[in-house]
C-alpha cells in the first residue's frame, strides 16, 4: 500500500511528468518560465490549488451526483484559483505583475481538472492530497527546469527574490552579457527549450521501459 | 475605424495568440494532425470565443459591475463559457448532424481552452467598448485558426518525414512552432 | 457577498443543467465512430476522452 503511494508520488516527476510526458498545462509553462521567481511562484500556487482541490473533491466524492461532476469541479477549482489570485494580488504584487493573466488561467490548466477527474473522485482524502502534492511538485520541477535554462541562457543571471518582501535572496552571474542569447527569453527560445526537454524525457522514459522489459522478461 | 483595423491585424498577426502569447498550445498540438480536424477546430473556436465573449462582457458590465462584485469575474466567466459550449453542442446535435460531424466533436475540448477564458478576461482588463470587444473577440480566434491550419499542413508532411526517434510527434512539432514563431515575430513593426 | 454566492451557485446550476441535458441528448446517427477516433490530447474534461467511455460502459 505504501509502496503504491510512493510509486504514484514518484511518477509525477519523470514517468508521468504532467508537462513533458503528458503535455498538460503547457500554456502557462511556456509563457511564464522566463525566470526562477516566476517558476517558483507559479509552481507553488499550482501545488496549493492542486492539494486543496484534490482534498475538497475527495471529501465530497460520496455526495456529488456523478452526472454533474465536472460542473461541480469547475465551481470548486475556480473559487480556489480566484482566492489565490486575490491573495497574490494583495501580498505579492511583483509576482502578480510578472505572472499577470496566467494566475486566473490556472483554472483551465488541464492538470488540476485532470487529477480531480482521474484520481480525487475515486480515492480517499489523504491519498488524493498526496497525489496533488506529487503532481504539483512534478509540475514545479518541470517549470524550474525550463526556467533555469531559459534564464541562464537568456540573461546570464540566475536570481531569486522573495515575492513578499522584495528582498533578493541570491543573484549569480553565470554567463557574461556579451554571450547571452536573448532569444531564450522570447517565444522562440521557449518552444526550442521545451522541444529539446520533451525529446530528452521521451528518451529517458523509453530507456526505463526497455530496462523494465529486460528485467521482467 | 483605423483603430479597429489596427487591433485586428495586431491580434491576428503581430500578437498572435499561439505564437506570441503562448495560449491554446494544448489544442494546437493535439488537433493539428490533419487538415480537416484543424479547420473544424478553428471554426468551432471562432464561434465559441465570439459568443462566449459577448455573453461574458454583458454579464460583467450589466450584472457584476453594478452590483460591485467584480471579483466574481473569473468564476462567472468560466461558468458562462462552459454553459455556452454545452448549449451549443446540444443545439448542433439536434439540428445539424453535418455540422456536428465537422466541428461538434471539438466543442467540449474548447471549454478548457486557455484562449477562450483569456479573451473573456482581456476584454475587461483592456477596457474595450462593445465594438472593440467584438472585433477583438473575432480577430484572436481567426489568428488561432490561421496558425492551426498552417501548422496542420506542415504536420501532415512531417508525419512521413524521417524524424529522429525521440523527436517524433510533439517535440519536432514544437521545433516547427519555434520556426513559425520566428517568422511571425518578423511582422512586429507592421503597425 | 450573498449576491455573489447566489450568482455563483446560479451559474453553476445553469452549467450543471446544460451539462446534464447535453449528456442526455443522443449523438446524431452516423457520428458515433468519430468519438472513438478522436485522440486529441489529455484534457480529461472533454467528454470524448477515453476515461469517460469506460465509465459509461460500466454503469
Amino acid at each position: 500500500m505504501n509502496k503504491q503511494v510512493w510509486e504514484n508520488f514518484k511518477a509525477g516527476f519523470v514517468k508521468e511528468n504532467p508537462v513533458f510526458t503528458l503535455y498538460l498545462g503547457m500554456c502557462s509553462t511556456l509563457a511564464i518560465s522566463t525566470s526562477l521567481n516566476n517558476a517558483l511562484g507559479m509552481g507553488v500556487t499550482v501545488i496549493i490549488v492542486l492539494i486543496l482541490s484534490n482534498t475538497i473533491i475527495s471529501l465530497l466524492r460520496k455526495i456529488t451526483p456523478p452526472e454533474i461532476r465536472i460542473p461541480v469541479y469547475i465551481v470548486i477549482i475556480s473559487t480556489l484559483v480566484k482566492s489565490m489570485e486575490l491573495f497574490i494580488k494583495a501580498y505579492a504584487p511583483t509576482l502578480n505583475a510578472a505572472l499577470g493573466i496566467f494566475i486566473p488561467l490556472i483554472v483551465v490548466n488541464c492538470i488540476i481538472l485532470g487529477r480531480a477527474e482521474a484520481f480525487a473522485n475515486k480515492h480517499k482524502v489523504i491519498e488524493s492530497a498526496l497525489d496533488g502534492l506529487g503532481m504539483g511538485l512534478g509540475y514545479t520541477f518541470s517549470l524550474l527546469l525550463i526556467s533555469v535554462i531559459r534564464q541562464i541562457l537568456g540573461t546570464g543571471i540566475l536570481s531569486l527574490t522573495n515575492p513578499f518582501t522584495e528582498a533578493v535572496i541570491f543573484s549569480i552571474k553565470i554567463i557574461p552579457s556579451e554571450y547571452v542569447l536573448s532569444m531564450f527569453t522570447q517565444s522562440v527560445g521557449a518552444f526550442i527549450t521545451f522541444a529539446l526537454l520533451a525529446a530528452g524525457f521521451a528518451a529517458i522514459n523509453a530507456h526505463h521501459q526497455a530496462k523494465e522489459v529486460k528485467d521482467n522478461g | 475605424m483605423g483603430n479597429l483595423i489596427t487591433m485586428c491585424i495586431s491580434a491576428v498577426l503581430i500578437n498572435n495568440i499561439v505564437l506570441t502569447q503562448f495560449l491554446g498550445i494544448c489544442p494546437f498540438l493535439g488537433v493539428s494532425r490533419n487538415k480537416e480536424s484543424a479547420i473544424g477546430m478553428g471554426l468551432a473556436v471562432i464561434f465559441v470565443i465570439f459568443g462566449a465573449s459577448i455573453l461574458s462582457y454583458l454579464l460583467y458590465y450589466y450584472v457584476l459591475d453594478p452590483m460591485n462584485i467584480r471579483y466574481m469575474n473569473l468564476i462567472s466567466f468560466i461558468l458562462v463559457i462552459a454553459s455556452f459550449v454545452q448549449f451549443t453542442e446540444m443545439f448542433i446535435k439536434k439540428y445539424s448532424p453535418t455540422l456536428y460531424k465537422s466541428l461538434g466533436i471539438y466543442l467540449p475540448l474548447i471549454t478548457t481552452n486557455c484562449v477562450v477564458l483569456f479573451v473573456a478576461l482581456a476584454n475587461i482588463t483592456s477596457g474595450y467598448n462593445f465594438v472593440e470587444m467584438m472585433v477583438y473577440s473575432l480577430s484572436v480566434p481567426i489568428g488561432f485558426m490561421l496558425v492551426l491550419v498552417i501548422f496542420s499542413y506542415i504536420r501532415e508532411k512531417l508525419a512521413i518525414a524521417p524524424v529522429p526517434k525521440y523527436f517524433k510527434g510533439n517535440p519536432v512539432a514544437l521545433l516547427v512552432a519555434a520556426l513559425m514563431a520566428i517568422a511571425f515575430s518578423g511582422l512586429a513593426g507592421l503597425v | 457577498m450573498t449576491i455573489a454566492i447566489l450568482i455563483g451557485l446560479g451559474l453553476g446550476g445553469l452549467l450543471a443543467f446544460s451539462y446534464y441535458l447535453n449528456q442526455k441528448t443522443p449523438v446524431p446517427a452516423g457520428c458515433e465512430s468519430i468519438e472513438a477516433a478522436c485522440e486529441g490530447c489529455h484534457a480529461s474534461t472533454c467528454s470524448r476522452h477515453p476515461s469517460h467511455r469506460e465509465d459509461d460502459k460500466r454503469g
